[in-house]
């Protein structure tokens, strides 16, 4: 579905350059999540920055269903509403002064007149709401009104809105504690399936990405060092970096009797 | 030798009162780590602040003593109290950004620290510094000494915290979220050296987390708190493996590494409680599976103080 070759991010000021992501091919096939996991300034989400748009590529070139998605400097769209995505912080990335309604429906508005009013109905909209567990009197109220949790999921409903088949998710629930975690997870899988979408889940946290995906990429140093089957690189990863990545994990051994808890 | 009995934190707002902490009783002994852990708005951060004299203005503790070696931290003045922080007791917040002064060398910022709190002269203190540093594994203490917080990496700044954290030496060291900010191989590098901080010279750690993980890893006994409370208290293995608590349970269920990839997580419905209207019973009634009648109606309690494994729920009360 997505193909990511030669890709290259450098920043530069002056004779001063970063490379935050270097010389990176990635496929990304129809109906899967692909996990990223790095840590921070692996260059993992400047690799899905530039997917979206919000970041031009220095090299290289990325391809959506065979359309190339950068035209040198300009950001082909494929079709509006087509790729959409869900940020780490919906504190910030959720607009203080617009109403939970007018927040869902904002991605409409780069669509066209008729998909726009097909789209924005309002039995479809509070199919949505309900779906992603909200409810419809929390439509006209604003988001310091609601927890991490419900944020997120009024982040979730707005990348759905355009009925999307690819959403970037960052981190999207980093920021939330473990409990409205595990709910917020469960959403996003089942909507994965109900809609067939395809995920590219950008997380540090590695339980998270065994969960979630069903193939991953692991990014140090702006780099992918190691691409494959999740399964295959928890049990076995083979660059050092990922070993060293799985070992620091801590973790609660739960049958502590057999598996004493490792340190060291 | 940290013994919180009863203590009761509100928060005066518009809105009317808050009870961030209700009923906390704690004791941490010598060369001790104790956990709390839980999710936000559980209280355990409030219960850090409470011990420090940090508390907001417009907090009240309503009632309740916290003593360390013996004395009411409460009734100690402002004075003594800030002499008792950084030399009896070090803290380590989450941020190391916002702990260090940005404007002054580290090295600077480590030799005030410890010229305060120790009777050394200055080539002494230069020493100490070094040492410091080296404590903390930075192998390159003399280059290191002499940089600016900016110019280190997250997990760099975090290890020169605690460096300044335990310089005074203190008997205890206060670690609120210490690795939350940190990636996770820097994580697992600063929870060892707490550890072995603790292990070398003896220092007791109250470890404030809402990581089980490293909870798992390094305390010795853990408290668990939920809308303000301890709803369980233990060993951690004990804790860990053999939760009492329907809150433990399902929050150790919720984590990602409890299941199958292809089965649904076991999430925790609903969201903890209004803490300006608390629930009349037990805090966790809303969310529970083991739900009774008396829940909703009576609040239970944690037996005081205990050292045992304890939960404060009714359903083990009636089945013991």
């Amino acid at each position: 579905m997505i193909e990511i070759s030669q890709l290259e991010k450098i920043y530069s000021t002056g004779k001063d350059c970063m490379i935050a992501v270097k010389t990176t091919n990635l496929t990304i096939i129809e109906g899967e999540i692909l996990g990223i996991v790095g840590e921070s300034g692996s260059g993992k989400s400047t690799l899905g920055k530039m997917i979206i748009g919000l970041e031009r590529p220095s090299n290289g070139s990325i391809t959506y269903k065979g359309h190339p998605l950068w035209n040198k400097k300009k950001y082909n769209r494929v079709e509006a509403g087509e790729i959409q995505t869900v940020f780490q912080d919906p504190q910030s990335s959720l607009d203080p002064r617009m109403s939970v309604k007018d927040i869902i429906l904002e991605p409409l508005l780069a669509l066209s007149k008729v998909e726009r009013k097909e789209k924005g109905n309002r039995e479809r909209l509070l199919q949505l709401i309900k779906r992603v567990g909200l409810k419809e009197e929390h439509l006209d109220r604003y988001p310091h009104e609601f927890s991490g949790g419900q944020r997120q999921r009024i982040a979730i409903a707005r990348a759905l809105i355009t009925d999307p088949s690819f959403i970037v998710l960052d981190e999207p629930t980093s920021a939330l504690d473990v409990s409205v975690q595990a709910q917020v997870l469960n959403l996003l899988k089942e909507l994965q399936k109900e809609r067939n979408l395809t995920y590219l889940f950008i997380s540090h946290n590695m339980s998270v990405i065994r969960y979630m995906c069903q193939r991953v990429a692991v990014m140090f140093k702006g780099e992918i060092v190691e691409v494959g089957d999740t399964k295959e690189i928890f049990e076995h990863p083979e660059h050092p970096y990922t070993q060293k990545l799985l070992s620091s994990v801590l973790t609660i051994q739960n049958d502590t009797d057999t598996q004493s808890i490792i340190l060291k | 030798m940290l013994e919180i009995k009863n203590l009761h934190v509100d928060f005066e707002g518009m809105r009317g009162k808050t009870e961030a902490l209700k009923n906390m009783n704690l004791s941490l002994n010598r060369g001790e780590i104790l956990g709390i852990v839980g999710e936000s708005g559980s209280g355990k951060s409030i219960t850090a602040l409470s011990i420090l004299g940090l508390l907001e203005e417009n907090a009240i503790i309503s009632k309740g003593r916290i003593l360390y070696n013996g004395d009411n931290l409460l009734e100690l003045s402002k004075k003594n109290i800030q002499a008792l922080r950084g030399k009896e007791i070090g803290m380590v917040f989450q941020e190391p950004m916002t702990a260090l002064q940005p404007t002054m060398r580290i090295g600077k910022q480590l030799f005030n620290v410890i010229k305060q709190h120790r009777n050394l002269s200055s080539k002494e203190t230069k020493e100490a510094v070094l040492h410091a540093l080296r404590d903390v594994h930075i192998d390159n203490p003399e280059l290191v000494a002499k940089k600016y917080p900016f110019e280190l990496s997250g997990g760099m700044r975090q290890r020169i915290v605690i460096a300044l954290a335990m310089a005074a030496p203190p008997n205890l060291l206060i670690a609120d979220e210490p690795t939350t900010a940190l990636d996770v191989t820097i994580q697992y590098e600063i929870i060892n050296l707490i550890k072995e901080l603790n292990e070398k010279r003896g220092t007791s750690v109250l470890l404030i987390t809402h990581d089980l993980g490293v909870v798992a890893n390094v305390c010795d006994r853990i408290l668990v708190m939920y809308a303000g409370e301890v709803v369980e208290s233990g060993n951690t293995k004990d804790v860990l493996s053999h939760p009492i608590h329907p809150y433990t349970k399902s929050l150790l269920n919720a984590l990602p590494d409890s299941v199958e990839p292809h089965e649904p997580l076991q999430a925790i419905e609903g969201e903890p409680p209004n803490l300006l209207k608390r629930p009349k019973g037990c805090a966790f009634s809303e969310r529970c599976h083991f739900v009774m009648d008396i829940c909703k109606e009576e609040h239970p309690e944690l037996k005081d103080g205990g050292s045992s494994h304890q939960a404060s729920c009714w359903l083990e009360k009636v089945i013991v």
